[in-house]
């Protein structure tokens, strides 16, 4: 099995990372990565639930997973009003001494825990393209 | 979820368990005050090692440590698992507390309060 879905609503964050991490460790990621990918995984849902679910009574996200050659890619997407990441990196340091609120390291953590990242809109949904590379030596090009 | 306090002399230690999220911010708050009353001038973070941590639950952690530097206390923070001290690293939490990474490490926080 080379792919796997979720549909889920609020509240079934959990059973949805459980299966991501499933999928991710039956496709021979490590331990460590898994854990990158259901922390990056999560903020994705967070966020769809935040700017989407929440506002949309009913709606629900969906995950859609699938590992070719090497790469795990996971789209997180939703219906909802089109969502733009913010482009500033949040700084740790106007957080702790109150110039800038303690939220917003989401979109950051997503960023920083896959090897490749995209933002869109596909056909009325906030997709979410997060790419994960099993092996960078085998595969050095494939985040790219 | 749950947040533990225990007070130790000038030392408070929240013990920190389950599903941090935005969830945490009421219990914390309030755990945060009842340890206030002692008038501790160390905290000591523990998570017990299985706990999960979200953005949002980072974030009610910022404002818990950033108040208490604010305060002058001292923050520790104990029991993370590897890829939760990776987290911390990488949004820069580190620079704002005492990572204690084993109980040697504990111990001597405990003590030097």
């Amino acid at each position: 099995m080379n792919n796997t879905s979720f549909e889920g609503q609020a509240g079934s964050e959990k059973e949805a990372l459980h299966c991501v991490g499933q999928f991710a460790a039956r496709c021979g990621f490590p331990e460590e990565r898994v854990l990158d990918m259901r922390t990056a995984v999560e903020e994705a849902v967070l966020n769809a639930i935040e700017h989407g679910l929440l506002r949309e009574r009913g709606s629900s996200f969906r995950i859609d997973c699938s590992f070719e050659k090497g790469v795990l890619e996971i789209h997180v997407s939703h219906r909802g009003a089109r969502f733009t990441p913010p482009e500033v990196v949040p700084d740790i340091h106007a957080k702790m001494d109150g110039r800038d609120s303690p939220r917003g390291w989401g979109v950051y953590l997503i960023h920083q825990l896959s090897d490749e990242v995209v933002f869109e809109e596909m056909e009325g949904r906030n997709v979410v393209r997060m790419r994960f590379v099993l092996d960078k030596e085998r595969y050095p090009n494939r985040s790219h | 979820m749950t947040v533990d306090i225990e007070i130790n002399g000038k030392l408070g230690v929240f013990k920190l368990e389950g599903d941090l999220s935005a969830a945490l911010e009421e219990p914390m708050l309030k755990a945060y005050a009842d340890v206030d009353t002692h008038r501790p001038t160390k905290l000591l973070l523990r998570f017990v090692p299985e706990c999960t941590i979200n953005s949002a639950g980072i974030a009610v952690l910022i404002s818990v440590i950033s108040q208490a530097r604010r305060e002058g206390k001292h923050v520790g923070v104990a029991g993370l698992s590897p890829h939760y001290r990776k987290i911390f690293d990488l949004i820069g939490l580190t620079e704002y507390v005492e990572m204690l990474t084993d109980e040697e490490a504990v111990k001597t926080f405990m003590e030097e309060t």
